[in-house]
């Protein structure tokens, strides 16, 4: 059936909200997903600038202990399902269908109910700096830290509803990820436009089905472990509850077994992103792309199996932690084969040092260290020394900071271009770059110090006397940097949205599909479908002489 | 990249029903924390947006036919041809591609020996009177009981020591001729400056930190401006006799065939008369 539904008659900014609200096309969605999470990155950035206001010092009193407790529990909640998640279902949302030539995701509306569940669930955690206190008066927000060890998450540990808006708000926010998981699986398999066999997509599109076939399988066990401590609080089950004979451990295999995968369904993404970018920087094909494609999967298989490695302090038995010891360490050979494979794609090439390509250097050599550190992390005596101490505090950070982050941005200055139509300033974004990189690095890299110094992680403050003075100084003041990078990047988009160069089609002579329509390109995407006989159907297009598919 | 035309396009159309449903399940579940009035209402939106967003896909799916009003720019073939990677021998070669033959190296270091001894004993015949002095402080690294003679004993004649010195220093200066054979195609530049100055100088280093632990008694009488001279002066010899020595390919690019020594018309690339 085909018909024109009525539009209601609204002033123009409320028409045009309106048009955002009850849309359903892949693009609005992912652009929507992508700023409400980078809303979620100021958010989650305010806290973790007051948590190092408060630390810069010992002995401050900046904040009360029971508001660190709440920041630091926030942030990490923040970060990884507010910033993290939207922003790469966003990306995969916008950019999948274009990627692999189609008009749109395979449920359209099902992608519209994912987004709206993630946003909800979002503002329902926020709500509990409100709610949980208005209306009980125990507590505020959340401060259980993101993982929400049990038992200190028991109603006896835990009063009044902080600790349930975590739940629900992720919960709610969890059954999106789910649904948009399900459909960009859907569509990837389904939905290729002609000639696009499996080993055609771009890579973006292969990362992108591995991780979505990651948060089918990873979201669910989080989603009924916080069934089980909701009945704990709620209803007077015992799951976890160690005095009535429940398990704390069980709620830590649970939530690893979510919260490992997590980690790669994270940082996959972000190797999408500097594979597209690497190559047309570079001017050379991805090196390597079967490889790659095995590595990640291989990289999907895998992380189903580390997540006892964030349990290496609780006493599990040497066989246990041996084994996981060997996962752990098994992971770092595809990731290092995609290392490898990026830096041979731009050996020998023409490389232009653009900001996405900046971004994207900054982002191989800062994963590269947190990779390093994560291997020392995955020995287990040395796991033992530095257990929850600022040592993983910072490796983690090189991450999903270092790792994730710069990879968003080196996205964000890429495909910018082709879903505003505007250029982001180059001068601007270097400034971006540099301050970026440095305030970073001087604030995570003093952290490996504290935590070999002994300094633990989540304390809300220190005594004189330890020798940790100087590397939280250091660290605090790395916050002004990044702070003002991100200053630069807000100035960027406003200004290059107001009064941007017009990118044209295709800004960066690159060769996958969405750089064959316009920019924006329009809700249909395409106005004839395209067909493809290689992975790089632009580069066939532009060099008839020399098509890529007499190669492959 | 080849397209189809005159496609007639539809698109789902935009529906409330997903979000109202969204936002009802997420009122549904803070009723939880906040009060069952809230749980019902969230119950109640959820249903009505499920409802919504039912009719919106049965019976059949409401869509919408956009006005196509703008178009990309059609791609255009580039005028330039596909710069190809021309490749010459040096293009992923293991470095270096021309080396030395080894007998030159350790013909070298024989010669740069003799020279380094004569250096050494005039060293030592004008500093303590006497040839043996030089001969038998060196045997003392093989010689342990050398550490024990007397000044008078060092200067003197001793078999032993002789055949201890002389031996050493012909495995050595073998050895370290054929090592100069085959690093001096990798030094850059000026390969003799880095065979008679760096390369004797890091040495000379090495063995003033190690001296103690490898030869005490020459530690103990060592000159160290005649050590350093000698060192220099097989540096020296070694180095120039190897350079001057004809380089030879290193085969890597060659096939397997011309490695052989085959000739074989139709395998072997020809070689192009120009």
């Amino acid at each position: 059936m085909s018909s024109s539904p009525v539009r209601p008659d609204l002033s123009p900014p409320l028409s045009r909200l309106h048009e955002w609200v009850v849309t359903v096309d892949h693009k609005r969605l992912g652009v929507m997903y992508i700023v409400t999470g980078l809303v979620f990155f100021l958010i989650g950035g305010f806290e973790a600038a007051m948590m190092r206001w408060q630390l810069a010092w010992p002995g401050l009193d900046i904040v009360m202990p029971e508001d660190f407790n709440r920041l630091f529990t926030m942030h990490g909640t923040t970060m990884v399902f507010l910033v993290g998640m939207p922003i790469l279902l966003g990306s995969a949302n916008y950019l999948v269908p274009l990627m692999i030539g189609t008009r749109d995701m395979a449920f359209p509306r099902l992608n519209a109910f994912g987004f709206w569940l993630f946003f909800f669930g979002g503002a329902l955690l926020y709500f509990s700096y409100f709610g949980a206190q208005g209306l009980y008066g125990m507590g505020s927000a959340p401060d259980v830290g993101w993982f929400a060890y049990a038992p200190l998450t028991e109603r006896t540990f835990s009063r009044g509803h902080s600790t349930d808006y975590w739940i629900l708000g992720l919960m709610v926010s969890g059954f999106g990820s789910i649904a948009t998981g399900i459909n960009l699986v859907t569509t990837i398999l389904c939905m290729r436009c002609t000639g696009m066999r499996l080993m055609k997509m771009p890579l973006f599109v292969w990362i992108m089905l591995v991780d979505a076939i990651l948060i089918v399988v990873a979201m669910p066990p989080l989603a009924a472990a916080q069934v089980m401590l909701l009945f704990d609080r709620s209803l007077g089950a015992h799951f976890f509850d160690v005095q009535a004979g429940g398990s704390a451990v069980l709620w830590q295999n649970l939530f690893w077994f979510f919260g490992h995968p997590e980690v790669y369904i994270l940082i996959l993404p972000a190797f999408a992103f500097v594979s597209e970018i690497i190559p047309v920087f570079s001017r050379k094909v991805l090196f390597g792309y079967p490889l790659m494609v095995a590595a990640t999967v291989t990289i999907g298989f895998i992380s189903m199996g580390v997540w006892v490695h964030h349990m290496f302090a609780i006493g599990l038995s040497p066989a246990v932690n041996t084994l996981f010891m060997a996962s752990t360490m098994l992971i770092g050979v595809p990731t290092g084969i995609k290392m490898f494979n990026w830096v041979a794609t731009m050996f020998g090439g023409r490389i232009r040092l653009h900001t996405p390509m900046l971004f994207s250097i900054g982002f191989l050599a800062q994963f590269l260290f947190g990779g390093l550190t994560g291997v020392m992390l995955a020995v287990v005596p040395f796991d033992w020394q530095v257990s929850d101490s600022y040592f993983v505090v910072g490796h983690f950070h090189y991450v999903l900071f270092g790792g994730l982050i710069f990879s968003i941005f080196a996205a964000i200055y890429y495909w910018f271009p082709k879903v505003s139509g505007r250029m982001l300033s180059e001068a601007l974004g270097k400034w971006q770059f540099w301050l970026l990189l440095i305030g970073f690095n001087l604030t995570f890299g003093p952290m490996h110090v504290s935590g070999m110094l002994g300094m633990p992680r989540r304390i809300y403050t220190y005594q004189l006397d330890r020798g940790w003075e100087i590397w939280n100084l250091l660290s605090s003041i790395g916050v002004l940097f990044q702070a003002l990078a991100i200053a630069f990047f807000i100035w960027n988009v406003i200004r290059s949205l107001q009064r941007g160069t017009p990118a044209g089609d295709d800004p960066w002579d690159a060769w996958t599909l969405e750089w064959s329509t316009t920019s924006p390109p329009p809700a249909w995407n395409f106005d004839t479908d395209p067909e493809v006989r290689s992975r790089r159907p632009l580069w066939d297009a532009k060099h008839p002489d020399d098509p890529d598919w007499k190669y492959e | 990249m080849t397209t189809h035309d005159h496609q007639r396009i539809e698109l789902p159309a935009p529906c409330t029903g997903p979000m109202l449903c969204a936002f009802g399940i997420t009122l549904g579940f803070a009723g939880i924390v906040t009060s069952w009035p809230v749980a019902v209402v969230g119950v109640i939106f959820a249903l009505a947006g499920g409802v919504h967003w039912w009719r919106q896909v049965l019976p059949d799916p409401v869509e919408i036919t956009p006005d196509i009003t703008v178009h990309p720019t059609p791609i255009e073939p580039r005028p330039e041809r596909v710069a190809k990677l021309t490749t010459h021998r040096a293009h992923r070669a293991r470095v270096p591609l021309e080396i030395h033959p080894y007998s030159a190296g350790i013909t070298g270091g024989l010669i740069g020996g003799l020279v380094m001894a004569a250096v050494a004993l005039t060293g030592s015949w004008l500093e303590h009177g006497s040839i043996w002095f030089a001969i038998n402080v060196m045997a003392g690294t093989a010689m342990p009981s050398i550490g024990d003679m007397s000044t008078e004993g060092l200067l003197a004649y001793d078999a032993s020591a002789m055949m201890t010195a002389g031996t050493m220093q012909l495995v050595l200066c073998l050895f370290i001729g054929l090592l100069y054979g085959v690093i001096m195609p990798l030094l850059p530049r000026w390969p003799v400056v880095w065979g008679t100055l760096i390369i004797p100088a890091v040495w000379c280093g090495l063995m003033l930190a190690a001296m103690s632990v490898v030869n005490p008694a020459l530690e103990t009488h060592i000159d160290w401006t005649w050590f350093i001279g000698a060192q220099v002066a097989f540096g020296l010899v070694c180095s120039v006799w190897v350079v001057r020595a004809e380089k030879i390919d290193t085969m890597q690019h060659w096939s397997y065939l011309e490695r052989l020594g085959m000739e074989a018309p139709g395998v072997q690339p020809e070689e192009d008369d120009e």
